[in-house]
């Protein structure tokens, strides 16, 4: 601990400016500056508009095994957010608890709330089909269904009937375009998805979740499988989508991070141990932790 | 240690010497196990081979198109009504065993608790360790004696869905786990509910296996015998297609007890019907290869 408070000291006139930039998290949370607590909130610009997903203590796991300790975090509508930290940090675990992927597991328990407007994701409303559709989720490897690339598209909103048989092909080229995907696919919307790029078959599963209309995105380190340039589009892409969706963004690229994210959380041996603007935490991180993680000594 | 074995030029000679010992033992080991695996192969072609030349040649310098037409007459005649027999006995097969099997199979695979699950495996287990004739004759005192079906379509479509079932269940069952858990993953995450999920998105990756599974169900009860002696009977006359007191006529029969008659037409028979029995066990596994080509054009093709 001691050393904690040294690092914050060392540092400390960057943090407190810092945490001057966020006076809304401030008031909300009194302890966001001290080095021991896992607690923080994680703010941007405007600060009046509530959160869209929200964590209240919330401590979860596996079977015996607890993944995720009281973590207690806000993610503003119409933001991008990172989350970032070492392997089996508990970055996924925390992801898959807004759409209630965890709960798959017939294992999964947790404690606290996990809130996505207000509501807690397990109250069943939004019952969990349509918790899902609107706080969408891609993958870490492309998963295009083994259907062809326009019933791809389509395939969430063929599921919860969102738009009639015959404007099906409009809605799979409205976000085939959306993506940036129409014009290397539009021959061939009936072929097989398996014979796209990797990176291609992220997009076409970007289209897929942008399909549905949703609300929130969950990526699961959405780029770790593809190459710089594809990485540069997919990334150019993810700022296009805000304000009109959050995104949460778990990644193990720092510079990924600093690129897209508004705000970035660093979660550490299941703590959630510092939260804030992505360039505080990347350029001056209060807590040690996250000093060595971001200048590369863990993870 | 002499001096000479110390000088660079031994040490090289030796060196020499075990590399050549060593490539000798690499090649010798790769000699064997090619020879190994020629063996292994030349097990399991040539006895097809000679079966099919032998069946071939006993039966094609009888063969007559009428006895596709004709029906069984006495010894002789066609073989036009055990033909169409077996095909009716195949398509039931398929139909009452497909579809319990595959039910199962999806049960197994997607629904199915810890105790449920093993229970029915166990189950399955079991009923496909059963010998056909003890089927058989389980068929014949409960549904054509105690239930007065007599030889009928129903009592041989009971049993011999019960004797194929599990290659349908397991296949399936099989199958529906090898499908990547990205897709199901991937399903959950766009709220598509389990039984929609496995509908639209799981079952098609699976389709191949499950269909492979149905076609050795349908060419083993093509090929039994035992427990149709039991349960069909057998009939001169065309399948009636009721489900009760109905025999009917079936190649394997042809091929068992017409072999066992002393007389030549019957013989002829007997090795025609063994013939169409291959031919139409050739055509099921073309037909599921045809079938795994046709279904594998959306598949991942990732290796």
């Amino acid at each position: 601990m001691t050393h904690s408070l040294a690092a914050a000291r060392t540092d400390g006139g960057n943090s407190r400016r810092a945490g001057a930039q966020i006076p809304g998290s401030r008031s909300r949370h009194p302890d966001l500056l001290s080095p021991a607590s896992t607690r923080a909130g994680v703010a941007a610009a405007p600060p009046a508009l509530p959160p869209v997903l929200k964590t209240r203590d919330a401590t979860m796991g596996f079977g015996l095994k607890t993944v995720l300790s009281s973590v207690t975090l806000e993610f503003r509508r119409g933001t991008i957010n990172a989350i970032i930290g070492p392997t089996g940090c508990g970055k996924s675990t925390l992801l898959r608890a807004f759409n209630r992927m965890n709960d798959r597991s017939p294992t999964f328990w947790r404690r606290g709330s996990v809130e996505f407007e207000g509501c807690d994701v397990s109250a069943g409303t939004p019952d969990p089909l349509e918790l899902r559709r609107r706080v969408g989720m891609v993958f870490q490897r492309p998963n295009p269904f083994p259907m062809s690339i326009r019933d791809n598209v389509v395939a969430g909103v063929r599921a919860h009937r969102l738009a009639p048989r015959r404007e099906l092909a409009a809605v799979a080229e409205r976000h085939l375009r959306q993506v940036g995907l129409w014009d290397a696919v539009a021959d061939r919307l009936d072929d097989s998805p398996f014979r796209l790029s990797g990176g291609q078959q992220q997009l076409l599963c970007l289209a897929r979740a942008l399909a549905v209309e949703p609300d929130v995105l969950l990526l699961d380190e959405p780029t770790s499988s593809l190459d710089p340039a594809t990485t540069e589009i997919v990334e150019a892409l993810l700022r296009t989508l805000t304000p009109r969706l959050t995104l949460v963004l778990v990644t193990h690229n720092l510079a990924q991070a600093g690129r897209v994210a508004g705000t970035t959380a660093f979660l550490y041996d299941g703590r959630l141990v510092e939260a804030g603007e992505t360039r505080q935490i990347l350029a001056a991180p209060r807590e040690p932790e996250t000093v060595s993680y971001v200048t590369g000594r863990i993870g | 240690m002499t001096a000479a074995a110390l000088t660079p030029g031994a040490g090289a000679r030796r060196d020499g010497a075990a590399r050549a010992r060593l490539r000798f033992r690499r090649r010798a080991a790769d000699a064997a196990l090619w020879s190994a695996c020629a063996a292994a192969l030349a097990l399991v072609v040539a006895p097809v081979v000679w079966i099919v030349a032998d069946v071939a040649s006993r039966s094609l310098v009888h063969w007559h198109w009428s006895l596709l037409t004709r029906t069984t007459v006495g010894q002789g005649g066609g073989l036009a009504n055990a033909i169409v027999g077996t095909l009716v006995i195949v398509a039931g097969v398929a139909v009452v065993a497909g579809t319990a099997g595959i039910g199962g199979g999806i049960y197994l695979a997607e629904y199915a608790s810890e105790r449920g699950g093993s229970l029915l495996r166990g189950a399955s287990e079991v009923l496909a360790g059963v010998p056909s004739i003890v089927l058989g004759y389980l068929g014949y005192i409960t549904l054509v004696v105690a239930l007065h079906w007599q030889f009928s379509l129903g009592a041989a479509l009971i049993v011999l869905s019960l004797m194929v079932v599990p290659y349908v269940v397991k296949a399936t069952e099989v199958a529906l786990r090898q499908v990547p858990a990205s897709y199901r993953e991937g399903a959950a995450a766009l709220g598509m509910r389990s039984g929609y999920a496995l509908r639209k998105v799981v079952i098609r990756p699976a389709l191949p296996g499950i269909a492979t599974g149905l076609i050795v169900a349908m060419a083993i009860a093509l090929g039994e015998t035992a427990p149709l002696l039991y349960t069909a009977g057998w009939s001169d006359h065309f399948p009636t297609l009721h489900l009760t007191h109905s025999p009917l006529g079936y190649l394997t029969y042809v091929t068992y007890v017409f072999y066992n008659e002393p007389y030549a037409s019957s013989h002829q028979l007997s090795h025609l019907a063994a013939l169409l029995l291959i031919v139409l066990v050739l055509i099921l596994i073309v037909a599921s290869r045809l079938l795994v080509a046709a279904t594998q054009r959306h598949a991942a093709d990732r290796t």
